[in-house]
């Protein structure tokens, strides 16, 4: 039997394909500031 | 009063004797153009593809809908500074020259999660184009 383990998508850096898409995607917030 | 207390010559302080009171200082929080990992390039550490970038004194954003801002070679005392701070909306103050000396930022992602980089996006607030010198401190 094997377990197979996924190891996580390392984060994109500036310059790779996406990076900003990726960015905006992972976003938490978001302007205007909250009240 | 407090009798002062003087340590004659030949006297060692040893490891781990701190002296006086009180917590280290909280250092940090202040990003130099180093940190941006140079070259800058707009679309690169500069979400907005179109930002005139000058060297090592700052940028400019001219679309107010990418304002988002990607540090990736912070120094060892800020990887830990942010990491600390955690994501959401700080008061920000900016280098000499700069458009706005202060505003708001939004962090939104700190170095422990994306592999060492602080992303932050400016004010979208704000009128762009906008001129950012460095240093910024974030706090």
């Amino acid at each position: 039997m094997y377990i197979t383990t996924t190891d996580p998508t390392p984060a994109p850096q500036p310059g790779d394909a996406g990076f900003w898409e990726w960015v905006q995607a992972n976003r938490p917030h978001n302007f205007p500031t909250p009240e | 009063m407090v009798a002062p207390i003087q340590i004659g010559a030949g006297i060692e302080i040893g490891a781990g004797i701190n002296v006086g009171a009180g917590a280290a200082p909280i250092t940090g929080g202040t990003i130099t153009y180093a940190e941006m990992n140079p070259p800058v390039v707009a679309g690169f550490q500069l979400q907005d593809a179109t930002a005139t970038v000058n060297g090592s004194v700052g940028f400019t954003i001219n679309n107010g809908a990418a304002t988002g801002v990607a540090i990736s070679a912070l120094t060892a005392e800020n990887q830990t500074f942010f990491n600390n701070q955690g994501t959401g909306f700080y008061a920000a103050s900016f280098g000499a020259g700069s458009t706005y000396p202060t505003s708001t930022v939004e962090i939104t992602s700190i170095p422990s999660t994306t592999g060492g980089t602080l992303i932050f996006f400016f004010d979208p607030g704000l009128t762009y184009p906008a001129t950012f010198n460095y240093p910024f401190t974030i706090a």
